[in-house]
């Protein structure tokens, strides 16, 4: 059951940061380019956008901006590691704090004006704190299913 | 609804921050987990009551997080829209209409998608209202905002319970 629910989890999150990156294919793809003010829509919900703090690659640019870029890519790197090992066990919070304090210094140092705002620091930081929060969204859903006594394998074939 | 109520305050505090520009680039995609990880903090301040969440709890109180901050969202985005005839599909019109001009595709489509998305342009600068966009934010909105609740509640369940025990152990 972990397994097949460690391999959805990569897919899906495989499939978010395909959809990050849906300028850069979407023109490989002609019909469906009407979906793309929807898509950016939906990744609108979840980052402001702006032009300014977004990954821009040959004059394409990326759906979300750098910090968020970073933490999903984060998540992304969490789901492969959680997917190939299976005895990697979080029991305090200490390592949630650590990994979440970059991108807190980060926010602060560039809103107060220290220094301006850097794409490479917000990806770091965010690939940081998205990479632990992965891990605690796993631990939760390995302990939801197991609580409702939820058996994926019965549900999937 | 008195069980849920932190859910509530936390869900329009998250649905008003999603719109304010200033606020939403500071926490962006961070701000409806946040809200569903408050909503269950402020659930045990409130109540004094440290046991362990049930996992069931925690995503309840993520996904009433996710809805409420999706109707606020979408109704105060609509508010401000009515206003100032001004939004996001507006300002990035010009980049759209330049972005689809560039995409390989065919005359007739290419004409068809930039009707299709002026008409709606058109409708929110003249009357500040379009069912179309109103409709589509409102079902992106409950579909995104919910997932992320999910997502917050779930892991502030683990985080809060890790914090507990580790208390209840000193």
């Amino acid at each position: 059951m972990k397994l097949k629910l460690r391999i959805i989890l990569f897919v899906f999150v495989l499939f978010w940061m395909a959809g990050i990156f849906t300028e850069f294919w979407m023109s490989q793809l002609n019909e469906i380019v009407i979906l793309l003010p929807f898509v950016k829509s939906i990744y609108g919900n979840v980052c402001h956008q702006d032009s300014a703090k977004v990954i821009e690659i040959a004059g394409i640019s990326t759906l979300v901006c750098s910090r968020c870029l970073g933490i999903y890519s984060g998540a992304l790197i969490s789901s492969i590691l959680i997917l190939i090992t299976s005895g990697i066990e979080i029991k305090s919070n200490k390592l949630l704090f650590i990994f979440a304090a970059p991108m807190i210094i980060d926010v602060a140092a560039y809103s107060s004006g220290l220094y301006s705002y850097n794409k490479t620091a917000a990806f770091v930081t965010g690939l940081l704190l998205g990479s632990i929060c992965f891990y605690y969204f796993y631990k939760g859903l390995t302990s939801l299913l197991s609580d409702n006594n939820f058996s994926l394998n019965h549900r999937l074939t | 609804m008195k069980k849920y109520i932190s859910a509530f305050v936390c869900g329009f505090g998250a649905g008003v921050l999603q719109i304010v520009p200033v606020a939403k680039s500071f926490s962006c995609c961070l701000i409806i987990p946040v809200a569903a990880y408050l909503a269950l903090f402020l659930d045990q301040k409130s109540t004094g009551n440290y046991d362990p969440i049930p996992s069931g709890k925690a995503v309840i109180f993520g996904l009433l997080t996710g809805v409420y901050a999706a109707l606020f969202g979408t109704a105060l985005d609509t508010i401000v829209t009515l206003v100032t005839k001004q939004n996001d599909i507006v300002a990035m019109f010009p980049e759209l209409q330049k972005m689809i001009t560039e995409f390989p595709l065919s005359e007739q489509l290419r004409e068809d998608v930039i009707n299709l998305l002026s008409a709606i342009v058109d409708q929110i600068t003249s009357t500040g209202f379009s069912f179309f966009y109103t409709v589509s934010i409102l079902i992106n909105n409950l579909i995104i905002d919910t997932i992320f609740g999910i997502i917050g509640g779930l892991i502030g369940m683990q985080i809060l319970n890790n914090r507990n025990k580790r208390i209840s152990e000193e």
